[in-house]
């Protein structure tokens, strides 16, 4: 994740970066399981019912939220 | 009510249940969601995070509204403006605000769109103690919109009942 902070008084191109006054990266916090209905649209996804994104946009979740829950299912599989 | 404490560089925003969500933003719509405070606290930054979803640029406009009654009247402060083209980005304006004990609205409002303006919200916020089941006594209804705000926040008018929003943060100096 990123963080962009404006001074004071926001958006200004007036301003030298458009008064932007820090870009950093920020570590990404840890991937919390989805719902049920997220495990459910995530399912869906991985047997190819839909699409990644259409599964997305139906519960209105982040994509790579689907992803990240395919993969915590896919490390736990390898695991047993 | 016992002051929590706030603490330094930590974000604060409006109380809500459940897990984190998309919200695609409205043009000229501003959304508000209840915040108590509860003791004096300044503040540093006001902000908002843009989902892995958001594309294009767009600017969104963030403040503080005063309570009445339960709703957003007086404007406490107007922050000004981000621009925001970065998805999954947390976005903040460097304020110092000092907000005394009591309730406020957290305002944020998008005034020239991006192509996706997906930023994260909560589709179940609450007041703090209490639930707002709205006028029809049926659904709660716990914030607030009002539509065909375009530039700087004044006084708030027409509102209408929700209960989601995006997440706007405060942070506490």
């Amino acid at each position: 994740m990123r963080s962009i902070t404006y001074g004071v008084g926001g958006y200004d191109p007036t301003k030298p970066n458009n008064n932007i006054v820090e870009d950093i990266s920020l570590p990404d916090p840890p991937q919390q399981p989805l719902d049920a209905v997220g495990a459910l649209a995530t399912l869906l996804a991985v047997v190819g019912a839909v699409t990644t994104q259409d599964a997305a946009n139906a519960i209105r979740r982040d994509p790579a939220e689907l992803i990240a829950e395919a993969e915590a299912w896919a490390a736990a599989q390898s695991n047993n | 009510m016992t002051n929590m404490g706030y603490t330094s560089a930590t974000y604060y925003g409006a109380a809500f249940t459940g897990t984190t969500s998309n919200v695609s933003l409205v043009l000229n719509r501003v959304y508000y969601s209840l915040i108590y405070i509860n003791g004096t606290t300044t503040f540093d930054q006001i902000g908002i995070n843009t989902r892995g979803t958001w594309s294009g640029t767009g600017s969104i406009r963030l403040g503080v509204y005063n309570n009445s009654a339960g709703k957003p009247t007086t404007v406490k402060f107007d922050a000004g403006t981000i621009s925001c083209s970065a998805a999954n980005t947390r976005y903040s304006i460097t304020i110092s605000q000092s907000l005394a004990e009591g309730w406020y609205w957290l305002a944020a409002c998008l005034q020239s769109a991006a192509t996706t303006n997906d930023v994260q919200s909560s589709q179940a916020f609450h007041y703090p103690g209490a639930m707002r089941y709205g006028s029809d006594a049926f659904n709660a209804r716990q914030t607030f919109y009002q539509d065909s705000v375009s530039s700087a926040f004044a006084t708030a008018g027409t509102l209408s009942e929700s209960y989601f929003g995006p997440i706007i943060h405060l942070r506490a100096a």
